[in-house]
């Protein structure tokens, strides 16, 4: 392990130049080291977005011809197909959730566990468990705990004869899930920065200690700052579960009264008994939009950070 | 010492769903009762619940598909994506950053886009309700975070490993093979746990792209015994749920220390 912790050798010759020649075999060999992830890559992810995107402008139930219609389905979405909003209004809300209350959360139980602590171990296994549970079993436990007649919470609040429906009432049911959904990222984001610190240079913090840093002074502005490489891979992350979340509603109630995701909507039209592909096809492109917006203003962000 | 304190509270209150989950798997199938929801039953009942979920949902002919997915995959999915982080960092290819963003990009599409295409695709190559179809695809979608994850190992690997080996006449496949990828088994290893647990809990793959109890995964025979028409009481439900999370549990809980060690993210 000696030899990985050692920064990366100072390049003494230029940039392109190659220690040896390359025969025609080592050309081969990189040709089949890049191309089989690439081809793999193209046929099964690239492939069947991209052909998602053409469908999008399509009518199409999956049996009669594919019918062109331009921008026809992205016009009935925002305009008259009623679960498109309030499943828009959700999916922010639960990214809003993630990454205000969740991220920071494991960040906090990151930081704690980092240092050498007693039961340190049982700590990380009890927060990480809920990552390691299926969703489907998520959406058990969501049952287990908040059915309005026999769920723990309204037997631990004591309210029994006039019980709180934590799921079917579409007024609290995000939150109820969002609670679960914020024990279960937590550990995932608390497991990356526990790497992301391992590799933080312990000489960082001992400067800023001898210069008279704080604790607090010097986390924001010595190792969080160093810490940037998973902060855009958490960021990345987030995003991600925060807009393609689905298992979980889908396990409570399919999707419904009040827990309209984009996902639900998507998954209702394209294999659900309407079979409107086309439709169907159309939201996932502009869920696919927002991601990006998020995602590409953080890292033009991070890029211009660096150039300054 | 709030620091303990704090971590002694919140570490339990994380416990507690799975405390829930564990009480209730373990009681009799017929002694559910709201009123004792919280208090462990005298009465062992694992065993019979899950043998009644085994039955009801036929958990037992996928759960070996599923194992097979959830293990080949990953593992084929982490010796590719280090082909393509070796390639990329270590051999320094003209434009690697775009060849890996090309790998990696596909990590924000929506699932749901992939699947129309995928079944029509799988159909017409005979492909769909098939084993190998399923691995192909587990695979595909596991190799971005392992390329990921192997292009930011690699670049702390010391440059002069490569010169040394080419200098003593190696060829590229044999540096790769008997040098790089030996000295990156930890953070395969790492991929590996995360992404078996990635596979094993698929719903969506395995709902569109099979159909016949033998190739279909785990997960969408749980999901089906959990609807309200399979007359299955909560602690059976509950009890396969258990089950199903076990292989994901014990694998995590047994390889903590590869995963501490492994999963270095300090480059990017």
């Amino acid at each position: 392990m000696t030899i990985t912790a050692r920064p990366p050798a100072p390049r003494t010759t230029p940039r392109r130049r190659r220690v040896i020649r390359f025969t025609p075999r080592d050309i081969a060999v990189i040709g089949l080291l890049l191309g089989i992830p690439v081809v793999l890559d193209v046929a099964l992810i690239w492939g069947p977005t991209l052909a998602s995107v053409a469908l999008s402008f399509t009518s199409w139930n999956g049996v009669t011809d594919i019918k062109p219609v331009g921008l026809d389905n992205y016009h009935n979405i925002v305009s008259n197909y009623p679960p498109f909003w309030p499943a828009v209004r959700h999916n922010l809300v639960w990214l809003l959730f993630l990454g205000v209350v969740a991220t920071p959360l494991g960040l906090f139980f990151a930081v704690l566990l980092d240092k050498q602590i007693r039961f340190s171990r049982f700590y990380q296994t009890a927060i990480y468990l809920p990552v390691v549970l299926s969703l489907a079993v998520i959406g058990f436990i969501a049952q287990l705990l908040y059915s309005r007649d026999y769920g723990a919470v309204n037997a631990a609040l004591g309210r029994t004869d006039n019980p709180i429906d934590w799921i079917g009432d579409p007024s609290i049911n995000l939150w109820s899930v969002l609670v679960l959904v914020g024990w279960r990222h937590v550990g995932y984001v608390m497991l990356l920065y526990l790497a992301g610190l391992k590799a933080v240079d312990p000489s960082l913090k001992e400067a800023a200690a001898i210069d008279g840093a704080n604790e607090a002074q010097t986390f924001f502005r010595v190792v969080f700052p160093a810490l940037r490489p998973v902060n855009i891979l958490i960021l990345v992350i987030t995003v991600i579960e925060a807009l393609r979340a689905f298992d979980v509603v889908y396990a409570i109630n399919r999707g419904r009264n009040g827990l309209e995701l984009l996902s639900v909507l998507i998954t209702d039209n394209i294999v659900g008994e309407a079979s409107r592909i086309g439709f169907g096809s159309a939201i996932a492109v502009i869920l696919l939009l927002i991601s990006l917006i998020f995602i590409v203003t953080y890292l033009l962000q991070v890029f211009r950070e660096d150039r300054a | 010492m709030i620091r303990r304190l704090v971590l002694g509270v919140l570490g339990l209150l994380w416990l507690v769903p799975v405390y829930l989950l564990l009480v209730n798997a373990f009681r009799p199938s017929t002694e559910y009762d709201a009123s004792r929801i919280w208090v462990p039953d005298g009465d062992f009942g694992l065993v019979d619940n899950v043998r009644l979920a085994w039955d009801a949902a036929g958990l037992g002919p996928s759960i070996l598909s599923t194992l097979l997915y959830s293990v080949v995959s990953p593992v084929a999915a982490v010796v590719v994506g280090a082909m393509a982080g070796f390639a990329i960092v270590v051999l320094r290819l003209r434009a690697g950053f775009w060849w890996f963003m090309l790998l990696f990009g596909g990590t924000i599409f929506p699932i749901q886009m992939l699947l129309i295409p995928l079944f029509l695709g799988y159909s017409s190559a005979d492909l769909y309700d098939r084993r190998p179809g399923m691995l192909l695809v587990y695979t595909a979608v596991c190799v971005p975070l392992a390329a990921l994850v192997m292009r930011s190992f690699f670049t702390g690997v010391a440059y002069s490993i490569y010169e040394a080996a080419r200098v003593d006449g190696a060829s590229v496949w044999r540096i790769f093979w008997r040098v790089y990828l030996p000295l990156s088994l930890p953070a395969l290893g790492a991929v590996v746990i995360l992404e078996f647990a990635f596979v094993w809990n698929d719903l969506l793959f395995g709902l569109t792209l099979s159909q016949t109890e033998t190739v279909r995964p785990v997960m969408t025979a749980l999901s089906a015994l959990s609807s309200a028409y399979s007359g299955s009481t909560v602690p059976v439900v509950l009890a396969a749920g258990l089950v199903m999370s076990l292989p994901t549990v014990l694998v995590f809980l047994g390889a903590q220390r590869i995963f501490a060690r492994g999963l270095t993210l300090g480059q990017f």
